[in-house]
């Protein structure tokens, strides 16, 4: 809501300085989300809460003022009582032929409608006062018509609406629910379908304008328009907000209807707009007339009792508030209030404050206008609650730390996916992923069921923009089987950093089982076993894997398929590897509790053995069979180099592994070792028939 | 037996002469002086050798042995004192860069938020981003006919007709869903994931981070709101820090209100960043509305409470002076490797 400080100053007297005044807006809760100077003037752009629609008005903001500044509301300058509608009825020459007749067949739909007819308009440019009053806050003058009713909506709330009263068949209003069948072409030019939940004003043979939305383009003001209907009135705010959505159109009228208009405010309105179309356009009042629920009716005793204790309210509060203040404060703002017993008030709201239905209400309104700065600040005792840290959060806070230890850079991807990236990343959409019914773009409408596509977006990106070297991770949810599950995923591409002393180490398939193990060794996961995985595209053949632990999928894990990268246009030669963990999955099977192993004080003797072994055999079968025969004398069996060459035959693979022997408790001698490492090596040459170099 | 010291020694010295760097003069050491060097086999001759000459033979060695030790000390330091003259190190080439793992600054700045509360006995709930319309709208007093329902836009899921679910639109049905699972009086802390549909541009996105907290018990205050934010503020942004409650409006609360930190860029001068206004806003709150008790069973005689939400991304943004929310979500290395 856009106001200047001399429209709040015609209505109320301030005696606070611009600045001042959008300070004191800002603290009673109309929040000044702009100020600037404009010519001599200053302009508010305030945010009005959907709680607040009597803010959208220069008249409720300027009431609103003089109970924050204990200024004084002017007066209403213009008359709008009964007295005076009758008066302007009377004085209007009765003139047969040119009345109208208002059928309200909705009656909750429409508690108020009030309509005046004003004819024999000439309709032209308005005064310089007014034209300047609707630039001043943003407005494009239009003409005398057009800008009443806009300037009464701006100063009152209330939206009016002019109808060309010659378009209306035999001058009969009716308000009722729209046909099915019925169409309306807008103001905006739009031709919309109706339907039985939206409210129409109409003649006998049509609609004429969604009411409180938008009118019809056929009955709109021309600047050859003679006769003009106007309207005013109190349209139920869940209807037109049903309307808005269903017609999808919404307007400055249908914003202030949705949030209800001050029903008090509504014949108030229509009068002095009948008023200024008479003096403006030379026009004649021919007849007002009211009708609805309310019509005639005193709000205020419609309106619920509030039971207030104030003592509740400054225990709340923690503050001190003397029943004369709690009044005062109240009565300001239009609320009326009875005491009841010491502590005890009997509230009943103004009829522009539907917002305020329970005592926690009223409690705001007193602290707002005492200043919520003048409560102090205390320190609050908690009593902590003993709910457990979930597993799952467990988890993914030691991941994350680990993951970062290892030097992963956690990324954060978007949970909504689409067709495409499924496509490009080769995996199937799952029959039954979940999928938006409202999404923005088709790239974002389905919730991902895996980490992997985002995660190769995010490579793809990096790759593409210059950062070669990459180690990245999520831990995130994804969801399936109509489940949220947390799940880790990550990737590598490129080499661990080379720098200007030439140590390069590209980033191959045992980098990314290594993390693997990583996390395997973190949460003691042992005999955790690897399969070949050939159900995921993503993966180059023969390059992707499963790892698993008591028989559960923990994870699988990758080199990318050159078809992926080229989908994603990933613009490198290096190899990309990528992993997904179920989170879940490595949970059940983890273990959470360090416990203190003793390590060897023992001096180890160490063998390093050459070997050239058939394709075939695999390192897990070779350091089998070294525990099998060496029994409790070895420690440990690593692998020291792979390699193939000239001197290795093709179907073969040189390697060199080193054996550790070693006993916890006491030293082992050469010559307790030797017997055993010879038996090694001949079971090595007839098991599997290694050659040794 | 006996052996030409002289000889031995002159040899020496000759080939220590030629040494010139350290590597030939270790090699010099492991040929006289090592395991299986030439004094070793001098010495090794000892036991075979009668017990009358074992003591004159094994002096001469000796002797031997220091004489050749002087010279190759001072040769030594000659060499070291040589190669400190001539020493030089182009420190100013770059050191190796170190392989360093990071937290994304949106998980920082959560974690950063969630310490803090958490010192101050919040405990941790985690909510599923998939909600009902229930949790996430007419539990928190938002009804679906209202206006107050526009502040929060919602994903829809297809499909779902009983219950409708929706990708939450804030993390306050944690509330609801934290309120019934555990017994008053609690104090939790409910951070994460929430969506919108509004479309990406440089400070809306559809996905975004909150955390929500809040604490019921039978005497909580509107101060005592005031005091944990105030606390909370001076521990984020910094010692000076001042906050201001300003009035607002939010379904599920009730008195509720909008706190303002002093700018931390301009210290409340007035800057670019607070649009000269010296505050930033930076979260909601208020005390729990009834409706809100009653959604979940409480006796609203009985309790009382208050709530607050902030979004972790606006935060970060203000913390490290980022000024496109897209940023976070783009993952560019050189941008998570500065946090």
């Amino acid at each position: 809501m856009k106001i200047t400080y001399s429209w709040i100053k015609e209505l109320v007297d301030i005696r606070a300085t611009p600045q001042m005044l959008a300070e004191k807006l800002s603290m009673a809760g109309l929040s000044v989300a702009a100020f600037s100077p404009i010519g001599d003037d200053w302009l508010y752009d305030i945010e009005v809460t959907s709680n607040r629609p009597d803010w959208l008005s220069a008249r409720g903001i300027a009431r609103e003022v003089a109970a924050i500044t204990d200024a004084k509301f002017k007066p209403a300058f213009f008359a709008e009582t009964k007295k005076k509608s009758r008066l302007l009825q009377k004085k209007a020459p009765h003139k047969q032929g040119a009345l109208f007749d208002l059928s309200l067949e909705d009656k909750s739909g429409c508690l108020l409608y009030c309509a005046g007819l004003v004819s024999n308009v000439v309709v032209g440019d308005s005064p310089d006062w007014l034209k300047k009053k609707l630039q001043s806050v943003g407005l494009r003058p239009v003409n005398n018509v057009v800008d009443t009713t806009n300037y009464l909506m701006l100063e009152y709330g209330q939206p009016l609406h002019a109808f060309n009263f010659d378009k209306i068949q035999n001058g009969k209003v009716f308000i009722r629910r729209a046909q099915p069948t019925e169409e309306l072409v807008l103001l905006d030019g739009s031709c919309k379908k109706l339907s039985e939940d939206i409210l129409v004003i109409a003649d006998t043979q049509r609609p004429l304008a969604a009411a409180g939305i938008m009118g019809g383009q056929d009955s709109e003001i021309h600047h050859d328009t003679v006769n003009i209907l106007l309207e005013s009135a109190y349209f139920d705010p869940g209807l037109v907000r049903r309307g808005v959505r269903f017609l999808g159109a919404a307007s400055d009228s249908s914003y202030r209807f949705e949030r209800g208009v001050d029903i008090q405010q509504v014949e108030a309105a229509l009068i002095r707009a009948c008023g200024m179309l008479r003096d403006m356009c030379q026009g004649r009042i021919d007849a007002i007339r009211t009708t609805g629920r309310f019509s005639g009716k005193n709000v205020k005793k419609a309106s619920k009792r509030i039971s207030f204790s104030l003592k509740k309210a400054t225990d709340v509060l923690g503050v001190n508030i003397t029943r004369p203040q709690a009044r005062r404060i109240l009565e300001k703002l239009g609320f009326a209030v009875t005491l009841r017993g010491k502590d005890m008030f009997d509230i009943l709201a103004p009829s522009f404050r539907r917002d305020v239905a329970i005592s926690e209400d009223i409690m705001e309104e007193i602290a707002r206008v005492y200043g919520y700065d003048k409560i102090p600040t205390t320190q609050v005792s908690i009593k902590p609650c003993c709910a457990l840290v979930p597993k799952e959060r467990v988890m993914k806070i030691r991941l994350e730390k680990l993951l970062v230890h290892a030097g992963f850079k956690e990324v954060m991807t978007y949970s909504l996916t689409g067709r495409q990236d499924y496509q490009k990343t080769f995996f199937e959409i799952p029959p039954d992923i979940l999928t938006l019914q409202n999404p923005l773009s088709q790239d974002n409408s389905m919730l991902r069921t895996t980490l992997l596509p985002g995660l190769l977006a995010c490579l793809a990106f990096n790759i593409n923009h210059g950062n070669k070297n990459l180690e990245i991770f999520e831990v995130a949810r994804i969801f399936r089987d109509g489940r949220e599950i947390m799940t880790l995923g990550f990737g590598i591409s490129g080499a661990r950093r080379a720098s200007w002393r030439g140590e390069m180490s590209p980033y191959s398939l045992f980098d990314i089982k290594g993390v693997l193990e990583m996390i395997a060794d973190e949460f003691e996961i042992a005999g955790f076993i690897v399969e070949e995985n050939r159900d995921y595209k993503v993966f180059e053949p023969g390059m992707g894997f499963w790892l698993k632990a008591e028989d559960k999928l923990i994870a699988c894990f990758g080199q990318v398929s050159e078809d992926v990268k080229k989908a994603l246009d990933i613009q490198t030669r290096e190899d990309l590897f990528v992993a997904e963990v179920s989170v879940e999955a490595l949970a059940a099977v983890a273990t959470f509790k360090k416990v203190f192993k003793a390590y060897a004080l023992t001096p180890a003797i160490v063998r390093d053995l050459s070997l050239i072994v058939p394709r075939r055999v695999t390192f897990k079968k070779i350091s089998d069979l070294i525990f099998s025969i060496a029994g409790e004398h070895v420690y440990d069996v690593e692998m020291v180099e792979c390699y193939q060459g000239k001197e290795i035959p093709q179907s073969s693979t040189g390697i060199t592994i080193s054996i550790e022997y070693r006993c916890l408790d006491k030293t082992l001698t050469e010559a307790q070792i030797n017997p055993v490492h010879a038996r090694v090596i001949e079971s090595l040459r007839t098991e599997f028939s290694v050659g040794s170099r | 037996m006996s052996f030409d010291s002289t000889l031995i020694v002159e040899e020496f010295q000759k080939e220590l002469a030629l040494c010139c760097d350290r590597q030939t003069l270790e090699n010099l050491r492991v040929k006289y002086f090592g395991r299986k060097g030439i004094l070793q086999e001098y010495m090794s001759r000892i036991p075979g050798l009668p017990a009358e000459e074992r003591k004159t033979y094994g002096g001469s060695v000796n002797t031997l042995k220091l004489n050749m030790t002087v010279f190759f000390q001072e040769k030594e330091k000659a060499l070291q004192s040589k190669a400190q003259a001539a020493a030089f190190v182009d420190v100013t080439l770059p050191g190796k860069k170190v392989l360093l793992g990071r937290h994304h600054p949106i998980s920082q700045v959560q974690r950063e938020i969630c310490e803090i509360f958490q010192n101050l006995g919040f405990k941790i709930f985690d909510g599923p981003e998939i909600e009902t319309e229930y949790n996430n709208f007419q539990a928190l007093n938002i009804p679906l006919d209202h206006p107050s329902c526009d502040a929060f836009d919602t994903f829809y899921i297809a499909g779902q007709a009983n219950p409708k679910l929706l990708l939450r639109s804030h993390t306050s049905p944690s509330q609801i869903r934290a309120l019934k699972e555990h017994k008053p009086p609690l104090a939790v802390l409910a951070p994460g994931r929430v969506y919108r549909p509004d479309a990406v541009d440089a400070s809306h996105s559809f996905m975004f981070h909150q955390v929500e907290g809040f604490t019921v018990g039978t005497a909580i205050r509107f101060s005592d709101l005031k005091g944990v934010l105030a606390d909370f503020a001076r521990q984020m942004f910094g010692e000076k820090t001042k906050t201001r409650f300003r009035p607002s409006f939010f379904p599920f609360t009730e008195p509720s209100a909008e706190v303002d930190v002093s700018c931390m860029i301009c210290c409340g001068k007035g800057c670019s960043v607070c649009k000269k206004s010296g505050w930033l806003e930076i979260l909601g709150c208020g005390m729990i509305h009834p409706h809100v008790f009653k959604s979940v069973g409480y006796d609203v005689d009985l309790w009382r409470g208050f709530a607050f939400g902030m979004g972790v991304e606006r935060i970060a943004m203000l913390k490290y002076g980022i000024n496109d929310i897209r940023m976070f979500f783009e993952n560019d290395i050189r941008f998570l490797e500065q946090f």
